[in-house]
């Protein structure tokens, strides 16, 4: 074997230790993004992909997850998103930061509404309300409740200063809440509060 | 402290963004204020469940077999360093100037063939990493001192400030479209962007999405697999070319204040 072989072999191997142990985090996430498993895989192929091209580039040390999750963004943005630009309008300017904690607690302090409704509600449609967020909220959520990364983290891997992640954040939590409220209603798991 | 700035630390103390100190001075309050405590106990309950409830997945269990095939067939990044990747700290660019980017129109189906035909040598030579169009006869710029003068000098540009994120990967003379280039490459971490400066005389691009910022009109055409933008300024002429499109390249933009 020549000495380009084998340094190739032990590229492939750091990859397989630094790079391709991120899978299942960058799949979970592009499955909430993409919302279907076909287009989840091939996001996820398409990033690794090219996170092996330029892995000459990557500097070792470095945060491999964080550099993954932001060819990943990149390649989201670029080629999955809706092709229509139309800024999706929501108005949660009537939403009051304390939506759903107002809602549940005006049920009463009786049989502990709280755990109640978040007894009752399912994986499934926790993930669904997530799926439901506008993608650029849902994408700041998705970083930064099921991946764990910081504010810092999200702007770099968004390309976005720290004060929008955290207004996205902000109102991605809100009208997650407020998703997920309406749903127990609708199944009858809570009563809505007289208005 | 106050509710109200209690509060207001709300999802930094649960997101565990926030100091120390500010951490501290928020327990304080909940100790005394069942209101507030109930809302961060409420808060930090429902992050938790979110978390649980959406993390649990099914893998995709093909799919680490099917990268690791498809990353054995296929070439890493062929280099197209000259001189090796080095960092600048030297500039093209200024000021960055805050371009609002409205988002492309379509194109018309003349317009798209115009497209074709006169970006066509970047796409081609950008968007895949191969680089084509190199003039055989103009010697590459090899070295810094080289680049700088060339373009300090003789194109005019200011290379006092430095473009944050950008790591310069190659200098090199290159003929497109039958005109000569000083082609600088970067590497922003993830994608590679290319920047042409070369004489204006003769080069004729068609007219994309047109803006004007501070007297200089820029052309910007953002399709499916590319962004590319260009100015003319002083005779000369400057063109950017990315894969992203959603990087900023307007920070590329050469200042007039030469060295
Ligand atoms: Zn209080
Ligand atoms: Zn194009």
């Amino acid at each position: 074997m020549s000495s380009r072989q084998s340094e190739e072999l032990k590229n492939k191997e750091r990859f397989e230790k630094e790079a391709l142990v991120h899978i299942d985090s960058l799949f979970r996430t592009a499955l909430r993004m993409t919302k279907n498993e076909g287009d989840a895989d091939d996001l996820v192929q398409e990033t690794f992909l090219k996170a092996w091209r330029f892995w000459d580039k990557f500097q070792e040390g470095s945060n491999c997850r964080a550099w993954l999750f932001k060819i990943m963004t990149n390649i989201f943005i670029n080629n999955y998103r809706a092709k229509a630009w139309t800024p999706q309008t929501i108005d949660l300017e009537d939403v009051d930061d304390d939506f759903l904690f107002g809602q549940l607690s005006a049920l009463g302090p009786s049989d502990d509404p709280e755990k109640h409704f978040f007894n009752k509600i399912f994986d499934d449609d926790v993930k669904k309300a997530i799926e439901e967020l506008p993608e650029d909220f849902r994408l700041v959520v998705v970083l930064s409740f099921l991946e764990g990364f910081s504010y810092q983290e999200i702007a770099d891997i968004v390309k976005l200063n720290i004060g929008t992640v955290k207004s996205r954040l902000h109102r991605g939590r809100k009208l997650l809440q407020k998703l997920l409220w309406e749903y127990a209603v609708k199944n009858g798991f809570v009563k809505e509060a007289a208005k | 402290m106050t509710c109200e700035e209690a509060l207001k630390l709300l999802y930094d103390v649960i997101d565990k963004e926030a100091s120390e100190y500010d951490v501290k001075r928020v327990k304080e309050h909940l100790n005394n204020c069942k209101d507030c405590m109930s809302r961060y106990q409420f808060e930090e309950m429902f992050k938790i469940f979110v978390v649980d409830k959406a993390s649990s997945q099914s893998k995709s269990r093909q799919l680490k077999s099917s990268i690791l095939r498809t990353i054995e067939t296929s070439e890493r990044h062929p280099r197209r360093i000259t001189g090796g990747p080095f960092r600048f700290g030297m500039v093209v660019a200024a000021a960055a100037v805050a371009l609002v980017l409205c988002i492309v129109a379509a194109f018309s189906v003349a317009k798209f063939y115009r497209h074709r035909v006169d970006i066509y040598p970047f796409e081609k030579s950008h968007m895949n990493g191969v680089v084509s169009n190199i003039n055989p006869a103009l010697s590459p710029v090899t070295d810094l001192v080289t680049a700088r003068n060339f373009l300090a000098n003789d194109m005019h540009y200011n290379f006092n400030s430095d473009i944050s994120g950008l790591c310069l990967i190659g200098v090199e003379m290159e003929e497109v479209l039958g005109h000569q280039f000083v082609h600088l490459h970067y590497f922003d971490g993830t994608d590679q962007i290319s920047l042409f400066i070369g004489h204006a005389e003769g080069v004729d691009l068609p007219d994309f999405e047109k803006r004007v910022i501070s007297g200089v009109e820029y052309f910007k055409h953002v399709c499916r697999e590319c962004q590319v933008i260009y100015w003319l300024e002083n005779g000369t002429i400057s063109i950017a070319v990315t894969e992203n499109k959603n990087v900023d390249l307007t920070p590329l933009i050469p200042i007039d204040d030469y060295i």
